[in-house]
């Protein structure tokens, strides 16, 4: 178990190694210069230009500013944001918990709808309620998050006025976001509830618990749900991760705060520190929630993992 | 030449007894518990059939209708924009900002007073060719990438996998806001966006077939009497990916759609002028409490046309690769 740790271990640190590495190639071969376009706008001489470059090491070849930037990473350090002349750290630091938050209430919604729906669906395979929820996952899987968004808006915020369409302030500026973004990966997660349950049920040992007589409550949730529910648990982790990227969409069309928001701000002004910083922290977070997914399947089902 | 002869020997056959067929469902997947493990006579095909055998197994499904009629409309609005439009897209009458559906604009107008029907034709256009033009990107270069990761060996193997892996480690959304942030906004950083984004996945799929299909004893055969690693990756192994990889790009053009759509939204994708579905939300989103019709109608285009492409690829999923759904 140790050496499945350290391997993984390693591994995980050798992808963020390769995160990092593909964040800094990619950007670096970026035709424009933030030293120009950022000083563009005030009429600035070409020696500030000249000075700002100087003093955000553009000038030095790529080799070095890459080794500068992987040291300033192991120590935290982001660089300084371009815009708002603030450390990228802390600008991330401020907008994390409000990404993290939406993610986890999304991953909640997407729990309530999915898991529920599957077991229902599973107990009445090709029953209405099985065609209804299976319908409405690829629906949930079609409909674009902007325009489902914006329809909740219209609905909730125009016409009703029950919830704010935008901001971050208290638990009612988080519902509409969270629904709409879990309404997406709830889909995928009630497919997969309703396909392992439907194959869990058919095993022998589940005709056995039927057969001595055990209320069918008792063989679904003492039986069945714990074997079905180890591949649902992985998927859970990987819809987390794609609801961390699926928080940029839903934060542009909630107006909130959040790494999504600062990402595509920073990509319109050319703000090169904050956006390889706020790539690399949703792709190492990305990578980090994989581990974590993995190493949590390998101790719920010692079958799957260890090795 | 007869269809008899067209087909191979795992179409079904009039007189040889069917031993399993799934039952219609809307969304692709077989229902009931009692599911019949497909005990086929024939063997399972590996390779596209001929396309009518193709085509004519598809039109069995309902739902592969539904999806092909709704994506042959977007398709054919789009080519035939210049015909079908009332209005060129980016006449701006200042008159007519805002307007609820009329009999002059049967969809409304936007903030610009341009004419929306007008305006959602020839953004099927610009959101269909940008996103079939990056589906194309993500499954060329991800066949060659995964031809060559499939069929190489040693430290090359590793470095080709640990690649395909790290560009797995992004999401998608990710890489192409890369993308878009180091080749500025347009049409065409647009494709070559999400298509960077869709790579790793064909270049997985091919991996993992190249792999299955290498040590089958033609592959042997054809490296036994002397052909080249070209000749063997194209005319041995090339064919029996071509299925699998037809399927995903089907349903691949949904998801391209969805982040094409999804860029514009952004503001990062078609610069403003540009009639594409993205921007057109992106637009209609600040009038939503006056003109709901100019957030509505570009997302409802954008909803069906997916949908089409979903059902279409779940049914050509289905027949191309019958084992691959669990």
């Amino acid at each position: 178990m140790l050496t499945y740790l350290y391997r993984r271990g390693v591994g995980a640190v050798l992808t963020l190694w390769g995160v990092a590495t593909l964040v800094f190639a990619l950007l670096h071969l970026l035709p424009g210069d933030p030293a120009a376009t950022l000083l563009a706008q005030s009429g600035a001489s070409p020696e500030a230009i000249a000075a700002l470059r100087g003093q955000l090491g553009l000038n030095l070849p790529l080799p070095v500013q890459y080794l500068n930037w992987l040291f300033h990473l192991a120590r935290g350090d982001l660089g300084r944001s371009l815009f708002y002349s603030q450390p990228v750290s802390e600008l991330i630091a401020a907008n994390l918990p409000y990404t993290v938050q939406l993610a986890l209430a999304a991953l909640i919604w997407a729990a309530l709808l999915g898991l529920p729906l599957g077991v229902l669906s599973a107990l009445r395979p090709a029953g209405w309620l099985d065609r209804l929820a299976m319908a409405s996952a690829v629906v949930g899987a079609t409909v674009p998050v902007f325009w489902s968004g914006l329809l909740l808006i219209w609905l909730f915020s125009v016409r009703l006025g029950w919830l704010p369409s935008a901001g971050a302030e208290g638990w009612r500026s988080l519902v509409l976001p969270s629904l709409v973004l879990g309404y997406a990966s709830a889909g995928p997660i009630a497919r997969l509830t309703r396909a392992t349950l439907l194959e869990v049920l058919s095993q022998p040992y589940i005709t056995a618990a039927r057969a001595k007589g055990l209320h069918p409550r008792q063989v679904l949730v003492r039986h069945a749900a714990r074997n079905a529910l180890a591949p649902v648990l992985a998927l859970s982790g990987l819809q987390l991760g794609f609801l961390l990227g699926g928080t940029v969409v839903t934060e542009s069309v909630f107006s909130r705060p959040g790494l999504g928001r600062l990402l595509v701000d920073a990509i319109l002004w050319r703000d090169l520190p904050v956006v390889q910083g706020v790539a690399l922290v949703i792709a190492g977070g990305y990578v980090l929630v994989n581990l974590g997914v993995d190493l949590i399947s390998a101790w719920v089902n010692p079958q799957i993992g260890w090795q | 030449m007869s269809s008899r002869r067209l087909s191979p020997s795992w179409q079904e056959v009039p007189g040889r007894p069917v031993p399993y067929r799934e039952e219609q469902s809307p969304y692709g997947g077989v229902q009931g518990r009692a599911r019949p493990a497909p005990v086929s006579l024939a063997p399972i095909p590996t390779h596209v059939g001929p396309a009518r055998a193709l085509v004519s197994r598809l039109l069995r499904r309902p739902a592969a209708w539904l999806g092909l009629v709704v994506l042959l409309l977007a398709a054919m609005g789009g080519a035939c924009a210049p015909q079908l439009a009332g209005f060129p897209p980016d006449q701006i009458d200042l008159a007519a900002q805002l307007q609820a559906p009329t009999l002059l604009h049967p969809l409304g107008t936007d903030f610009y007073g341009r004419d929306l029907l007008s305006r959602l034709l020839y953004g099927a256009r610009a959101t269909m060719a940008v996103a079939g033009a990056a589906v194309a990107l993500a499954l060329s270069l991800g066949t060659v990438i995964g031809l060559l990761a499939g069929y190489s060996r040693g430290w090359a193997a590793q470095a080709w996998v640990a690649l395909i892996d790290l560009w797995l480690a992004f999401p998608a959304l990710l890489l192409a806001l890369l993308v878009v942030a180091l080749l500025g906004p347009g049409l065409r950083t647009l494709a070559m966006a999400v298509g960077f984004a869709g790579i790793p996945n064909y270049a997985r799929l091919v991996r993992s077939i190249t792999l299955s299909l290498r040590n089958a004893a033609y592959v042997e055969a054809a490296y036994a009497i002397g052909a080249t690693t070209v000749r063997i990756l194209v005319r041995h192994l090339l064919p029996g990916v071509v299925g699998p990889v037809l399927a995903l790009a089907t349903l691949d053009m949904g998801w391209a759609v969805l982040h094409v759509a999804g860029l514009g939204f952004l503001g990062l994708g078609a610069p403003p002028p540009q009639a594409e579905w993205g921007l057109m939300l992106y637009e209609g989103r600040g009038y939503l409490a006056a003109a709901p019709w100019a957030s509505v109608v570009p997302g409802l285009a954008i909803t069906l046309t997916v949908l089409g492409v979903t059902l279409l690829g779940d049914a050509l999923s289905d027949i191309l690769q019958p084992r691959a759904r669990g």
